[in-house]
């Protein structure tokens, strides 16, 4: 390859300007030299001869002029020219755009979803100077009640703690003191609320916000009106503000809807305004219907107590604008000092101590916010890797391609070379061909890039609870992603290829004989860049192949997980008698009614409820003193609690190892502690073997008491604590991925509930006795969450099965491309070598002889890609660590596998190249030219 | 100077290529050549000169390579490629052509 020439090409503009004044100078010396052998002095020799040569600049602009078309004429004349060549294989043309418009289609479609995710601004005005609140220490909060609803990135209750709920009196504070920001806000959430007054009862999904929430985010109202301060009063009128997509189809966008009073769990509210309609959600999944403001929200929490707003209840964020004239450092630094000072202060004791330097930090909240988000970018970073390897798979194969193409061409080139055209003019020529081959194909990749994006958010919308406002838009940065993915692949793959081609020995090729100029030039039983171009496609499908196969594992420990409970035939279902107006024991005894009458159903063998169904997602956890420590102790230690209804257990199938299962008057204990005032007797509870394991150490654990506990206010009476009747297997709480932590279940009393029932068949098919028995008792009861337990776990899977899937997918996908390219590589090497395969035949060679020369180099290649790829797949998958399960990223078993298969399809794919060399008749061969 | 006669660029083309059927030389080498050839009748500028060299090199019919000249300076030769020969004898064709009919049409008195 002739580096000068290459170099040539490159940096002709820029020597062109010297070399033009060089040529220019030279004329005008011999014009004065001229002048002087005709006898002028030497100063009229050069007046006459500058006089004659007229405008220098003129020139100098005329040929720069004539060299400025030269470069555009030429790259149109390129790409006329590429476009006249692929139109005449049009096979080959096909095969490749298609290709590449899959691989750049499919890594286009990857990234807007990315995209969308990561770069997607709030859609207020001015997202970038909204600022969110995040706590910070170095040890976790003493709290009351800590409250994350997913809308930040929150670790409470990790080594290096921060978070973004606050409490309710902290916020009051900063929003009364306000002098460094121009708007500040509080919002949080809780569950769903009844709206009823408009229709058959409904649940909807609410926001409680501060009066100032819709001006920070700089939002209007569709019509109407939106909150401002005086809404949140608590002597206020209570109002409610609908989202716009919620008053389309829920008031059929009608105007009457304003003013109109309709009931929050059954407490009137007048509806004021709409939003604006582009404004949906703050972040990705948290689509709300209603606001209510934030003083209402001891109306609509059933379990609200006074207590729960204290400074030691974290469970609202905070959200602001500072003032103009305001350093952002300077209204941080205030509102920390404050926050400091309140938390050590504490309600009676101190929320964070003085030495875990409590502090506030003001993020940017398009940052700070939209905590789920991670669960979706894990699975769209896996996927991006693996089209970005499908992707490499395909420049190979076409590369591949483009290379046999060449040999076809060289007779042209020769031609082209001979009547003096530059090698770089006929490279830049090649390359223009791929890169119209790999524009085109990027092309109709947009196309393949939306309608696969679509089809991707579809799938997971479908599969998950929370309404999910993903949408991949076509911006700028995705068109550039493509055009540059485009470009990058045309000169990847073309690049090779045009330097080969380009690289003839002009006289072998112009004769007549079997063309391999370019294939081989080199010695034939040596590796080609055809070779190198198979061996790279396999090791590359082999990184996709084992990143699938960990997926798949993954996925299948997780199915295959033993939860310690019976997930089959188990249907669940949802119940809140308070919003329609059951109060304290009238919650008991309704849910024991609904309990005897489901149990009576043919087809059901036992019922029983809890707070939250197992594996749902929901988890509570409390924290006490070590048992067997004093109650002041500052050792304290964790657990998940979970409030059970009668006959937990036994409809769960969790085996009760020691001692027995929740009788009524364990119910009427527990009854006695859960008001205001707790009782003096500790309720009693049920924990799990790990519980007895790590905090008892070997004591009996029947009988045990713990987790009693100093009242808030001296004078009152401690709190009793627990006192251990029963000892029961272990048991996942809220998600398969979490380790089982120690665990008390206590007594359910009120509050809402999630019924479990125990069917003999297909749980589903009991769901109409189950409405009629709910009707029946009180038509205003609404079930909600229903399913059956199997489908909530696969719910909980989404992410990993679409991962899976669409791994499992591309790495099919790769697979097939890496064999077509051998498979190619080897029927083009049987064509080549047919004369030679004729004589070995001819002088007695076997067919076995004949496989084995044909074969010979496709196991080569084989082995070393395969080696190659388990040596780039160990690399590679160490990224994966955070999404595996039950399996290692360098697990040998699945390299093996991936190995294996890839050994037998390539075989295969061998298989006709290598038939068709047995079958070459030795006197045909021998003719054959 | 004298008057100057406007030649078409296409017709200073085949002059070009015709003196350089000879001998690679110069761009000062070419003008110099037409210009005693012509008996000083055509008498060619650098500004319509050079642009007309560095066209027909792009075309390919001319190719060029840095040398020293006779007076110990660097100066660029030009001189035919075989694509050029080619073109030289189909323009001249179509000169003669072109030429015998005018001196046609102009004999009609």
């Amino acid at each position: 390859m002739n580096f000068k020439r290459l170099r040539e090409v490159f940096t002709r503009p820029a020597s062109q300007e010297n070399d033009s004044n060089d040529e220019l100078h030279f004329h005008l010396e011999k014009e004065i030299e001229k002048n002087i052998a005709a006898g002028m002095s030497p100063e009229e020799a050069r007046r006459q001869a500058l006089i004659a040569f007229g405008g220098i600049q003129q020139t100098r602009e005329s040929l720069r002029e004539v060299h400025r078309i030269r470069i555009f004429e030429s790259l149109l004349q390129d790409t006329r020219y590429a476009w006249r060549m692929l139109r005449k294989s049009p096979a080959f043309t096909i095969i490749a755009v298609l290709t590449l418009a899959l691989g750049i289609g499919a890594n286009t479609a990857i990234f807007s979803l990315i995209d969308a995710v990561v770069f997607r601004s709030m859609p207020i005005p001015d997202p970038g100077g909204l600022l969110l609140f995040q706590w910070r220490a170095s040890h976790g909060p003493e709290t009351h009640g800590y409250m994350n609803f997913g809308e930040c990135e929150d670790q409470s209750d990790q080594a290096h703690p921060f978070g973004c709920s606050l409490p309710l009196p902290f916020f009051r504070e900063v929003e009364a003191q306000n002098n460094v920001f121009s708007h500040i806000a509080g919002f949080a959430t809780w569950q769903d609320l009844d709206l009823s007054g408009n229709g058959p009862a409904t649940m909807v999904r609410n926001l409680f916000v501060s009066g100032d929430y819709f001006p920070t985010l700089g939002l209007r109202a569709y019509t109407g009106r939106l909150f401002v301060a005086s809404d949140d009063r608590t002597e206020a009128a209570p109002v409610a503000v609908l989202n716009y997509g919620y008053w389309q189809s829920a008031f059929g966008g009608s105007q009457s809807a304003i003013g109109k009073t309709i009931k929050l769990n059954g407490r009137p509210f007048t509806i004021i305004g709409v939003t604006e309609p582009r404004f949906d959600a703050l972040t990705l999944a948290n689509k709300y219907d209603v606001w209510t403001p934030l003083s209402r929200r001891p109306d609509l929490m059933p379990h609200w107590r006074p207590r729960n707003d204290q400074m030691d209840s974290f469970w609202i964020l905070v959200i602001g604008r500072v003032k103009p004239e305001v350093p952002v450092e300077k209204a941080q630094a205030a509102v920390s000092l404050l926050f400091r000072n309140e938390m050590i202060k504490g309600v009676n004791k101190p929320v964070f101590k003085a030495e875990y330097s409590p502090s506030i930090e003001l993020k940017s909240a398009p940052r700070g916010m939209g905590g789920s988000q991670k669960s979706i970018l894990q699975p769209l970073y896996v996927l991006m890797l693996c089209v970005g390897v499908v992707l490499l798979i395909a420049c190979a194969n076409v590369a591949g391609l483009l290379l046999a193409r060449s040999t076809s061409r060289q007779k042209e080139i020769a031609v082209r070379l001979a009547l003096g055209a530059k090698r770089g003019r006929i490279i830049a020529q090649l390359l223009t061909e791929s890169v119209l081959l790999s524009g085109t194909g990027g092309l109709l990749g947009l196309v393949v890039a939306v309608w696969s994006a679509k089809g991707l958010v579809t799938m997971w919308a479908s599969q998950s609870y929370r309404s999910m406002t993903l949408e991949a838009h076509l911006d700028w940065r995705v068109l550039a992603f493509t055009s540059a993915v485009s470009l990058l692949t045309g000169l990847v793959f073309g690049l090779a290829p045009a330097f080969r081609g380009s690289d003839i020995g002009l006289t072998s090729s112009l004769k007549a004989g079997n063309g391999d100029a370019a294939m081989g030039t080199q010695k034939r039983r040596g590796i080609t860049s055809g070779g190198i171009l198979v061996s790279v496609q396999m090791a590359l499908a082999i990184v996709v192949l084992v990143t699938a196969g960990l997926l798949v594992r993954t996925l299948n420990n997780l199915k295959g997980l033993d939860p310690g409970f019976e997930t089959r035939n188990l249907l669940l279902f949802g119940v809140d008698p308070r919003l329609a107006g059951y109060k304290g024991p009238q919650i008991d005894s309704l849910y024991r009614s609904l309990q005897e009458k489901f149990s009576a159903l043919p087809g059901v063998k036992s019922t029983t409820y809890s707070w939250m169904p197992l594996l749902s997602g929901g988890l509570s956890t409390t924290s006490f003193h070590r048992p067997g420590t004093p109650i002041d102790s500052k050792d304290q230690v964790d657990a998940d609690v979970l409030p059970v209804g009668p006959k937990f257990f036994a409809t769960m199938h969790i085996p009760i190892l020691l001692g027995q299962d929740f009788t009524e008057a364990d119910f009427a204990a527990a009854a006695l502690n859960g008001g205001d005032k707790p009782g003096s007797s500790p309720t009693p509870v049920i924990v799990n073997q790990l519980f007895v394991k790590k905090y008892l150490e070997g004591k009996e654990p029947v009988g045990q008491q713990f987790g009693d506990a100093n009242p808030d206010d001296p004078g009152e009476p401690k709190y009793p604590g627990y006192r251990i009747i029963g000892v029961v297997g272990d048991a996942k709480y809220n998600q398969l991925r979490r380790e089982i932590m120690p665990t008390f279940y206590q007594p359910n009393i009120g509050g809402d509930a999630f019924f479990e029932l125990r069917t003999a068949s297909n749980p589903i098919a009991l769901l109409p006795a189950v409405r009629h028995i709910v009707g029946q008792e009180n038509p205003d009861l609404a079930l909600f969450r229903i399913s059956s337990a199997n489908e909530a776990i696969d719910r909980q899977l989404v992410n990993d099965r679409i991962t899976a899937q669409l791994a499992s997918f591309f790495g099919m996908l790769a697979l097939l491309l890496a064999c077509l390219g051998l498979y190619g590589l080897l029927s083009y090497e049987v064509t080549r070598r047919t004369r030679e395969i004729g004589i070995r035949m001819a002088v007695g060679a076997q067919s076995h002889n004949v496989v084995r020369l044909v074969m010979g180099k496709a196991l080569l290649l084989i082995a070393v890609g395969a080696m190659a790829g388990i040596a780039v797949a160990l690399g590679v998958t160490r990224l994966l660590t955070s999404v595996l399960y039950g399996v290692k990223a360098g697990d040998p078993i699945t390299l093996l596998a991936v190995a294996a298969l890839l050994a037998l399809v390539a075989l295969a794919a061998c298989y006709i190249p290598a038939r068709r060399a047995t079958k070459v008749d030795p006197l045909v061969a021998l003719r054959y030219e | 100077m004298g008057n100057q006669i406007e030649l078409l660029q296409g017709t200073l083309d085949l002059l070009i290529l015709k003196t350089l059927a000879l001998e690679p030389m110069h761009g000062w080498g070419i003008a110099q050549r037409i210009q005693q050839i012509s008996k000083d009748v055509l008498q060619v500028g650098q500004g319509s000169l050079y642009p007309a060299l560095h066209r027909l090199e792009q075309r390919g019919w001319i190719g060029s390579e840095w040398s020293t000249s006779d007076n110990n300076r660097r100066a660029k030769f030009y001189s035919l490629t075989r694509a050029g020969r080619n073109q030289l004898e189909k323009e001249l064709g179509e000169w003669e052509r072109l030429s015998a009919a005018i001196a046609l049409v102009l004999q009609q008195s």
